[in-house]
C-alpha cells in the first residue's frame, strides 16, 4: 500500500511498480490509510508519505505499528533533515528515504525489505527444473530462459510461493491484477495459457495443471 | 533538539514566516523532482517500447511545467516579503472589472463559472493592486479546481470597520485535500495580502478564502494612522 497525497508521485510510484508485478493499493490521507489497515486487510508493505495532511505519516506510525508489528514500512519524507529520520524510526519505520529519490532506489529498498520481513519468500523458487530468480526476475527451466512480461511474471511468481497447492482464478486476480475477480472475463485464463505456453513447451514435463472448479496448480508430474 | 516541521502561523514573524513558507516550496518541489528523476532515467532505459517512451517523456513534460510553477510561486513569495508593496487606493468596480475579464482565463475549460457579488457601493480600497489580482485569481484558480463543472465560484465583497472583504467561496464541499502545489500558491496569496496590511483566512472544505484589506477613506491622515497601528504595513 502507498500512502502518498501528491496525486502525480503516488500514480507515478503505483505504475511503476505494478509494472514490477506488485499489486498497489493507492490512498491519498492518513486517515484513510487507517481505515484500510484496520479492516484487516494484509499487506506485504507499507509505503507512507511523512507530510499528509489530517492525520500525518508519524501520527499513522504510531496508530499501526503496535498491531501491525511485523508489516515493513518505507517511510517518505522530503525533509532532508535528521530530526524527521529518527522521529520516523522511533516510531516504528523500517526504513526512510528522502525526496527527490529515485524510482531503482526505492525498488531496491522495497524489495530488500520484503525479503528481509518476510522470511516465507525466499530470492528463489524451483519447481522441477524451472527456477524463478525474484530480484533479477529471471526465471529459467533446464538451462533455458524464459522471457515473460510483468503480468506474466507475476502470476508464475505467485504460483511458484506454493507449488502443489490450487491457486484460484479470484486469488490471481487479487494479487497480480490487484482488482477483485470478474467471472465475466477470461483474462486470468487467457494470462495462464500464456504462461503455460512459455513454461511447458512440447515434450517437456507438464508443470502448470488447470484444476477443474478451482483454478491452477504448479507441480511437478 | 525541534522535531517539529515549519508550520505558518499567524504569530510568527516576517522572516521566520518566510522560512516555514521556503521550507514548505521546497518539501512541495521536492515531489515533481522525484517523478522526474525516475521519469527521465527511465527515458533512457534501453528496450523501451516507443508507447512506454512517450509515456516518460509526457510525464517529464508534466513534472518540469509543475516544478517551473512551483518555482515561480516560491520566487513570487521572496519578492512578495523583500519588496514593500506600493499600497495606493484601489478602485474596486475597476479591480472586479477585470477578474470578470479574466474569467475565462482562470476556468478554462471546466465548465465553471464565477460569481462576482458586491452587495453595496464599493469604496476604495488601500492596497497593491497587483499583488491583489495575483491573490484573487490564485484563490479563484483553486476554487475552479475544485469544483464540478456547472457549479458557480462565488466572489463576494463586503464591507468591514475600516476594512473591505474579499471572499472567494465553493458551495459545495470537495471532499480531497489541497495539494501541495495549491498549498504553495495560497501562501503566495497570504503573503501578499499581510504586506499590504490586510488579513487572510483559509477554510479548505469546502473551499473558502478571505483577504480583508484596509478601505481608503479619503482621509490621508487617518490612513496613514491605521497603517501605523499595524505592524506588519510595509507600505513604504
Amino acid at each position: 500500500m502507498i500512502v502518498e497525497d501528491d496525486l502525480s508521485l503516488a500514480s507515478f510510484l503505483s505504475h511503476e511498480l505494478q509494472a514490477e508485478s506488485f499489486a498497489v493499493e493507492l490512498v491519498h490521507d492518513g486517515e484513510a490509510a487507517l481505515a484500510v489497515l484496520q479492516e484487516g486487510r494484509q499487506h506485504d508493505l507499507l509505503i507512507l508519505d511523512l507530510n499528509l495532511p489530517g492525520l500525518d505519516g508519524i501520527g499513522l506510525l504510531q496508530r499501526i505499528r503496535p498491531s501491525r508489528p511485523r508489516l515493513p514500512m518505507l517511510v517518505l519524507t522530503a525533509r532532508s533533515g535528521i530530526e524527521d529520520k529518527v522521529l520516523a524510526f522511533q516510531n516504528g519505520a523500517d526504513d526512510c528515504l528522502v525526496k527527490p529519490f529515485s524510482f531503482v532506489e526505492l525498488l531496491a529498498r522495497v524489495r530488500a525489505l520484503m525479503r528481509r520481513n518476510s522470511g516465507l519468500i525466499p530470492n528463489c523458487s524451483q519447481v522441477g527444473d524451472l527456477t524463478l530468480h525474484r530480484e533479477e526476475r529471471r526465471v529459467e527451466r533446464n538451462g533455458r530462459r524464459i522471457d515473460l512480461t510483468p503480468r506474466e511474471f507475476g502470476i508464475l511468481e505467485f504460483m511458484m510461493r506454493s507449488p502443489g497447492k490450487p491457486v484460484s482464478r479470484a486469488t490471481l486476480s487479487e494479487e497480480v491484477w490487484n482488482a477483485p475477480h470478474d467471472p465475466s472475463t477470461n483474462i486470468v485464463d487467457v494470462y495462464m495459457k500464456y504462461v503455460r505456453d512459455k513454461v511447458d513447451l512440447p515434450g517437456e514435463r507438464k508443470l502448470t495443471h488447470t484444476i477443474r472448479g478451482v483454478g491452477y496448480e504448479l507441480r511437478e508430474a | 533538539m525541534s522535531f517539529a516541521k515549519p508550520r505558518v502561523g499567524a504569530d510568527m514573524s516576517e522572516l521566520d514566516r518566510l522560512y516555514a513558507n521556503l521550507s514548505n516550496g521546497m518539501h512541495t518541489m521536492a515531489q515533481p523532482l522525484t517523478v522526474l528523476r525516475s521519469a527521465v532515467a527511465a527515458c533512457a532505459m534501453p528496450g523501451l517500447t516507443e508507447e512506454a517512451r512517450q509515456f516518460y517523456w509526457n510525464v517529464s513534460s508534466e513534472q518540469i511545467e509543475r516544478a517551473c510553477a512551483q518555482f515561480q510561486s516560491m520566487q513570487e513569495l521572496l519578492i512578495a516579503t523583500q519588496n514593500p508593496a506600493a499600497c495606493v487606493p484601489v478602485d474596486l468596480s475597476a479591480l472586479l472589472a477585470s477578474i470578470a475579464e479574466s474569467q475565462k482565463e482562470i476556468c478554462g475549460e471546466s465548465g465553471v463559472g464565477i460569481e462576482i457579488v458586491a452587495s453595496e457601493t464599493l469604496r476604495p480600497i488601500l492596497g497593491d493592486k497587483e499583488r491583489i489580482l495575483q491573490s484573487l485569481v490564485a484563490a479563484l484558480r483553486i476554487a475552479v479546481s475544485l469544483s464540478k463543472s456547472g457549479d458557480a465560484v462565488a466572489l463576494l465583497v463586503t464591507s468591514r470597520v475600516s476594512a473591505i472583504a474579499l471572499i472567494v467561496e465553493n458551495k459545495h464541499t470537495h471532499g480531497r485535500n489541497l495539494s501541495s502545489s495549491e498549498r504553495l500558491s495560497l501562501s503566495v496569496a497570504e503573503t501578499n495580502i499581510l504586506s499590504q496590511s490586510g488579513s487572510y483566512e483559509l477554510t479548505p472544505d469546502p473551499f473558502r478564502v478571505t483577504l480583508t484589506l484596509p478601505i481608503q477613506d479619503g482621509n490621508p491622515a487617518a490612513n496613514k494612522d491605521l497603517l501605523h497601528n499595524e505592524p506588519t504595513v510595509q507600505c513604504r
